[in-house]
């Protein structure tokens, strides 16, 4: 039974499934410390998505696509930062509509650029390819866990140790930190809040561009109408879960890509489907509850619905 | 009260400048003439009897889950749920009515309508107990448990209540029996749609209306929304307030599923719903939680969706041309600096 559960088979895809929601929880995290609780990481990746497979199809080069669903992605969540930050706009709200606006536009696009409606798959498009280290191949354990995956998930291994420093040993990380916890501290020491929590989303857009070009062109070249089905959501329980800490967000990605990679296994001795495909939700709810018994301190304002 | 009004129509005619300028981009991008597609929207939604009765069946749903969603968001609580609550309803009121029989016909449709309504408010319990008493951020908990219920349903269908007497039993199609037709509601014009939930929508409304204009609950929702501490102070019990808030949003929303069951479909299908929840959250916000104009932002949703389904077979246009316009008018819907910058360049003006 252990064996059908945890073998390596199940890492390899908990590691697939947790690379996106890690790449969107990454974003996420700068968001929070920044003081924007954003929940369009999911419209955000499924315009990366879409932008990934146009780039990597009619470039012919699955790089000019993951540059291109980056720089795509970016503009969009500038867009997103212009309502929020700019416009003061309710961030759940806005969050809310831009990820209906993605829905949407990725949407209608389909028909005009593809040629259908739905869902897209070409077999000759090319994909980002895994990358081999022939020195780890004889270490057994080592091999399984970190030799072979895609390039984009070791580039989110990257990110993780990137971002930290940014955050925790640079200047503008601390700013960044100081403006999710007290805005006025920056007016007074003069610097513009604006600019850093821009900053903030910019970087959180490239990552949740990597993220949806980590959905649809790392393996197959597929897209699918709504195909992040709740990752961003999850992305960002998994930043809440973890407080906004780097390293424990990163951690619970994972969480969610393993369970849901043993919930997969379970498929094999009978579980049905729609159970299966039900455990990421239920265990982000479940995540959440912890955040009930804690003792409260103010990370990020907590903007209350305001409509009127 | 007028002034507040004209301002908050001001408002929404900003919203919709913004929208229509982005997707006339948009529409230009496609290689068609924005104005032109904008006439024949406009046609397709309003002109002609036809046009007009399918608008009204298409906004019939909008105006129940705009509702549901606006009572949630007045007491300030972010039920984004209401899409899990429609499946909810839409299945319990199927089961009640292929299960149940013998009943005379209004006491069906009631009885669906209650089951419906009590299984979309249980189904929100634990989000709703969540926000309200341990601050669990409701807006993940309910956008998961939308997810959750779709799965839910559709596995309840698949391996329980699948119609046995169906011969082609394609792996896709997953469908209850027929309801009786004692639980149907009939059609006002015969081959159309709309059907006589449209009345239930009007109840929805005016009692929509009653409760925030007349009652103490309703006032009360609405403190808890717009300032929780000065309803704390006020002697309000807000965790509650926000906890039936939730449950009322379900409920309601739940109807929602049960008419489009009883009144269009006649049996539970699965992707039954034309995302009817998440785009009542659009109404409530693009009605701006004002009892008034909701039903007003569900039928210009409708009727434009409507008038996208007649165009979608000739040209570019789509249902997602006016999710996207409807999305951009939400987003710019809570911009106050999108005012400001209007309001301070009228004063520029008056300066000179």
């Amino acid at each position: 039974m252990l064996e059908i559960l945890f073998n390596a088979h199940t890492v390899k895809t908990g590691i697939n499934l947790a690379t996106p929601i890690l790449l969107g929880a990454l974003g996420g995290v700068i968001c929070y410390k920044s003081g924007i609780f954003n929940i369009a990481l999911e419209g955000n990746m499924l315009i990366g998505s879409f932008a990934a497979i146009v780039g990597s199809y009619f470039f012919g080069n699955a790089w000019a696509g993951v540059l291109l669903a980056i720089g795509v992605t970016v503009i969009a969540s500038l867009i997103y930062g212009l309502f929020c930050i700019t416009f003061r706009a309710n961030v759940i709200i806005v969050g809310f509509g831009f990820n209906m606006f993605a829905l949407g536009i990725t949407g209608w696009l389909l028909l005009p650029v593809f040629g259908g409606k739905g869902s897209f798959f070409d077999p000759s498009t090319p994909t980002v390819g895994n990358l081999k280290f022939s020195f780890l191949e004889n270490i057994p354990v080592i091999n399984t866990l970190l030799n072979g995956h895609n390039i984009i998930v070791y580039i989110s291994w990257l990110l993780v140790i990137l971002l930290y420093i940014l955050l925790y040993r640079t200047a503008i990380g601390y700013r960044m930190r100081a403006l999710g916890e007290n805005p006025d501290s920056l007016r007074v020491s003069g610097l513009r809040g604006d600019f850093y929590a821009y900053l903030a989303i910019i970087i959180s857009g490239a990552c949740c561009g990597l993220g949806g070009a980590y959905l649809s062109i790392a393996h197959l070249a597929m897209f699918t109408e709504n195909m992040t089905a709740g990752i961003g959501f999850i992305s960002v329980t998994a930043v809440i879960f973890s407080k906004g800490f780097i390293l424990i967000t990163a951690l619970a990605g994972y969480l969610f890509g393993m369970a849901h990679s043993v919930g997969i296994q379970l498929q094999g001795i009978g579980l049905p489907t729609q159970f299966v495909e039900m455990i990421p939700y239920v265990l982000t709810v479940l995540m959440l509850i912890p955040t009930a018994f804690r003792i409260k301190r103010v990370y990020f304002k907590k903007a209350d619905v305001q409509v009127k | 009260m007028s002034k507040e009004l004209l301002q908050s129509l001001l408002r929404l005619l900003i919203a919709l400048i913004v929208a229509l300028i982005v997707s006339s981009l948009f529409i230009i991008f496609m290689g068609e003439n924005p104005l032109i597609a904008y006439r024949q929207l406009f046609k397709g939604a309003f002109v002609g009897k036809a046009n007009i009765i399918r608008s009204l069946r298409w906004s019939t749903p909008y105006i129940i889950t705009g509702v549901a969603a606006a009572v949630a968001f007045r007491a300030g609580v972010f039920n984004i749920g209401i899409e899990g609550c429609v499946y909810i309803g839409g299945l319990s009121a199927a089961l009640v009515g292929v299960y149940v029989t013998g009943l005379p016909g209004p006491l069906h449709v009631a009885l669906a309508v209650v089951v419906a309504m009590i299984m979309g408010g249980f189904w929100l319990v634990l989000p709703a107990f969540l926000r309200a008493f341990y601050n669990v951020n409701e807006v993940i908990t309910t956008w998961m448990f939308s997810y959750i219920s779709v799965l839910l349903c559709q596995y309840l269908v698949t391996y329980h209540f699948y119609d046995p007497f169906e011969i082609s039993q394609a792996a896709q199609q997953v469908r209850t029996s027929y309801i009786a037709s004692s639980a149907r509601l009939s059609q006002l014009i015969p081959p159309f749609q709309l059907n006589t939930a449209i009345f239930i929508a009007l109840g929805i409304t005016i009692l929509f209306f009653l409760f925030s204009q007349r009652t103490t609950l309703g006032y009360e929702l609405e403190m808890t929304g717009l300032s929780p501490d000065f309803a704390k102070y006020g002697g309000i019990n807000i965790a509650k307030i926000r906890f039936y808030a939730i449950i009322i949003s379900g409920a309601i929303g739940a109807i929602a599923g049960a008419t489009e069951i009883m009144g269009v479909h006649f049996r539970y299908i699965h992707g039954f719903s034309t995302a009817i929840g998440v785009n009542g959250i659009l109404v409530a916000l693009m009605g701006r939680l004002n009892p008034i104009t909701v039903p007003l932002a569900a039928i210009f949703f409708g009727s434009l969706q409507n008038g996208a389904r007649v165009m979608e077979r000739t040209s570019n246009v789509s249902l997602d041309t006016i999710n996207i316009m409807v999305s951009i008018i939400v987003m710019s819907i809570t911009a106050e600096g999108l005012y400001e910058l209007i309001r301070v360049k009228r004063k520029a003006r008056k300066e000179e």
